[in-house]
C-alpha cells in the first residue's frame, strides 16, 4: 500500500476552491470590481484579467463552477503535479481574458471559472488519451458529450442549463478558448518533460507508471 | 471701283467688335474671392431666431458606440468638394478611429442622406437609418482668393495665356468636426482642422489648378483635423469620468457568464471516474 505523501494531497486544488469561495462571499460591489469589464480594462484595471475567472453571478453559478474546478484540479494535480496546476491557474486567467478581449469584442462583462474548468478538463483528457489507450473509447464519449454541449450553447445562446440570471448569456467562446488553452498547456507540459520520463512512459506499462 | 460701306454697316461692325472684345475681357477677370461653406449651426438650427436652449439631462454612452460620420450639406449651389472626394475624406477619418476599442462600427453617411437645413429631425432619421448612436458632422469653410500678377499683361499675346503663370490663388480651408449624441442631441466634443494651399496658373490652366488646390485644401485640413479630433476624444473620455451629465455604461444583454452548467459538472464527474478507474491496480 502506497503511503500518503503530502505531495499527493491536492492542496492546490482545494486552495483554489477556497479562493473561489472567498470571492463568492464578497459583497456585490467588490465582485463587480473584480469582474471582466471591457471598459474598465481599457481604463487600465488589469487585475480584472485574473479575478474575472474567480467571481460569479450567483451562488449556484459559483457552486457548480467551483466544484467542477476542484474536481478537475485535483485530477490534474495528482496526474501532472502541483507546479503544472499552479502554472495553469496562474497563466490561464489573464490569457483567456485577453483572448476574450480580442476575439469577442461584444462581450463586455464576464464572470466565471468555467473556462478554467474546461482548460483543466482538456488537459486531463489529453493526458488520459495518451497514457491510457484502453480508455479512449470512453474518453471519446465524454469529449463528444462536451462538444455537443458547446455546440448547443453556441447555436442557441441559451442559459437554460446554467444558473445565470436574466440578461446574462452563456459565454461559450470562453469554453472554446479553454479547450484551446488546455491543449496548449498539455503540449507545453509534454514538450518540457525530461526525455527520460518520456522514454519511460513509452517503455513502461501505463498501470505501473501511474501506480 | 469699290462701293463705300454705309453708316449702318459700319455701326454694326463696331458693335460686333465691341461685343467680342468685352466677351474676351470677361474671361480674363475672375472674382477676387470665392467662398464655399457648410455650417453645422445652419444645418441643425435652420430657423433659429434665438439661441437654442440646452436641455438638462444625462448623456448615456454604451461602448462600443456605433458612430456615423458625414459632411454637413452645403447650399444648393455650394456643394464644396465632390461627393467622391468627401467619401474619401470620410474614409480617412474612419480609418483613423477604427482601432479604438470603445468605438464599434463606423458608418460613412453619404451627403445626399442629409438635407440642407434639415435640423435634428433629419439627423434622427439618418441615425435610425444607419443604426448609429453618435454622429460626427464635418462642416467646412473654404475661401479662395484670386489675384493677378503683373505678368498677366502678356496674356494679350495669346501665347502668354498658355505659358505665363499670371494668376495666383490662395485657398484657405477650415474643417470642423462636431460630435453629437443623437439621443440627447448634445454636442460631446469638437475639433478643428485647417489648411492653406497657394499656387499659380496660366490663364488656360488656372481653373483646373484651382479646383485641384481646393481638393488638396480639404485633404490637408482633414489631415490636420484627425490628430486634434483624437486629442479632443481623449479629453472627453477623461472628462466623462467626472462629468455627472455623461454616463458610460455597458450595453444591455452583452454580459456573459462562464458557466460550466449541470451538464458540464456531469462530464467532469465522468472524467473523475475515468481518472480513478485507471488508477486502480489490475
Amino acid at each position: 500500500m502506497r503511503s500518503a505523501s503530502p505531495y499527493r494531497w491536492p492542496w492546490l486544488a482545494l486552495a483554489t476552491l477556497a479562493l473561489g469561495l472567498a470571492f463568492a462571499v464578497l459583497p456585490e460591489s467588490l465582485r463587480v470590481a473584480c469582474e471582466y469589464d471591457r471598459q474598465a480594462l481599457i481604463d487600465g484595471e488589469a487585475w480584472r484579467l485574473w479575478t474575472a475567472h474567480f467571481v460569479h453571478f450567483s451562488a449556484r453559478h459559483a457552486g457548480v463552477d467551483l466544484s467542477t474546478l476542484a474536481m478537475l484540479g485535483m485530477c490534474v494535480q495528482r496526474r501532472c503535479g502541483w507546479r503544472v496546476l499552479a502554472s495553469l491557474l496562474t497563466c490561464a486567467p489573464p490569457l483567456l481574458s485577453l483572448a476574450l478581449y480580442f476575439a469577442v469584442p461584444e462581450l463586455l462583462v464576464y464572470r466565471g471559472a468555467s473556462a478554467l474548468c474546461v482548460a483543466c478538463g482538456a488537459m486531463l483528457s489529453l493526458t488520459l488519451w495518451c497514457d491510457v489507450p484502453t480508455m479512449r473509447r470512453l474518453l471519446s464519449g465524454t469529449v463528444g458529450a462536451f462538444a455537443c454541449k458547446l455546440a448547443y450553447e453556441a447555436t442557441s445562446g441559451a442559459a437554460s442549463l446554467s444558473g445565470l440570471g436574466g440578461g446574462v448569456c452563456i459565454a461559450w467562446q470562453a469554453h472554446l478558448l479553454g479547450v484551446a488553452f488546455g491543449v496548449f498547456a498539455f503540449t507545453v507540459w509534454r514538450s518540457r518533460e525530461p526525455a527520460s520520463i518520456q522514454e519511460n512512459r513509452d517503455a513502461t506499462p501505463t498501470m505501473e507508471l501511474l501506480a | 471701283m469699290h462701293a463705300m460701306p454705309t453708316n449702318s454697316s459700319l455701326r454694326n461692325l463696331i458693335v460686333a467688335a465691341a461685343v467680342l472684345l468685352l466677351a474676351g475681357c470677361a474671361t480674363l477677370f475672375r472674382p477676387q474671392q470665392e467662398h464655399r461653406a457648410a455650417s453645422v449651426v445652419d444645418y441643425l438650427y435652420p430657423n433659429a431666431s434665438e439661441a437654442p436652449q440646452l436641455q438638462p439631462g444625462t448623456t448615456t454612452l454604451r461602448p462600443p458606440v456605433r458612430v456615423g460620420i458625414a459632411f454637413v450639406p452645403g447650399g444648393q449651389w455650394d456643394s464644396g468638394a465632390s461627393e467622391q472626394s468627401k467619401r474619401l475624406l470620410l474614409e480617412r477619418v474612419k480609418a483613423a478611429f477604427s482601432q479604438y476599442a470603445y468605438i464599434g462600427r463606423i458608418e460613412v453617411i453619404p451627403s445626399n442622406y442629409l438635407h440642407a437645413r434639415g435640423g435634428f429631425d433629419n439627423l434622427d432619421q439618418v441615425a435610425r437609418l444607419f443604426n448609429v448612436e453618435i454622429i460626427a458632422l464635418l462642416s467646412y469653410d473654404q475661401v479662395q482668393f484670386n489675384d493677378t500678377r503683373a505678368a498677366a499683361v502678356l496674356y494679350w499675346t495669346i501665347v502668354g495665356a498658355y505659358v505665363i503663370r499670371g494668376d495666383k490663388y490662395d485657398v484657405q480651408t477650415l474643417v470642423d468636426a462636431s460630435v453629437f449624441d443623437v439621443a440627447s442631441r448634445k454636442l460631446l466634443f469638437r475639433a478643428p482642422g485647417s489648411s492653406q494651399v497657394k499656387g499659380s496658373g496660366t490663364l488656360a490652366s488656372f481653373s483646373e489648378r484651382a479646383r485641384h488646390a481646393q481638393d488638396v485644401g480639404y485633404v490637408k485640413a482633414v489631415d490636420d483635423l484627425i490628430p486634434q479630433l483624437k486629442t479632443a476624444m481623449d479629453d472627453f473620455r477623461e472628462r466623462s469620468k467626472h462629468d455627472a451629465q455623461v454616463k458610460v455604461e455597458n450595453k444591455a444583454g452583452y454580459s456573459g457568464g462562464g458557466d460550466i452548467g449541470a451538464f458540464g459538472l456531469l462530464i467532469a464527474g465522468a472524467l473523475l471516474v475515468l481518472f480513478h478507474a485507471q488508477r486502480k491496480p489490475v
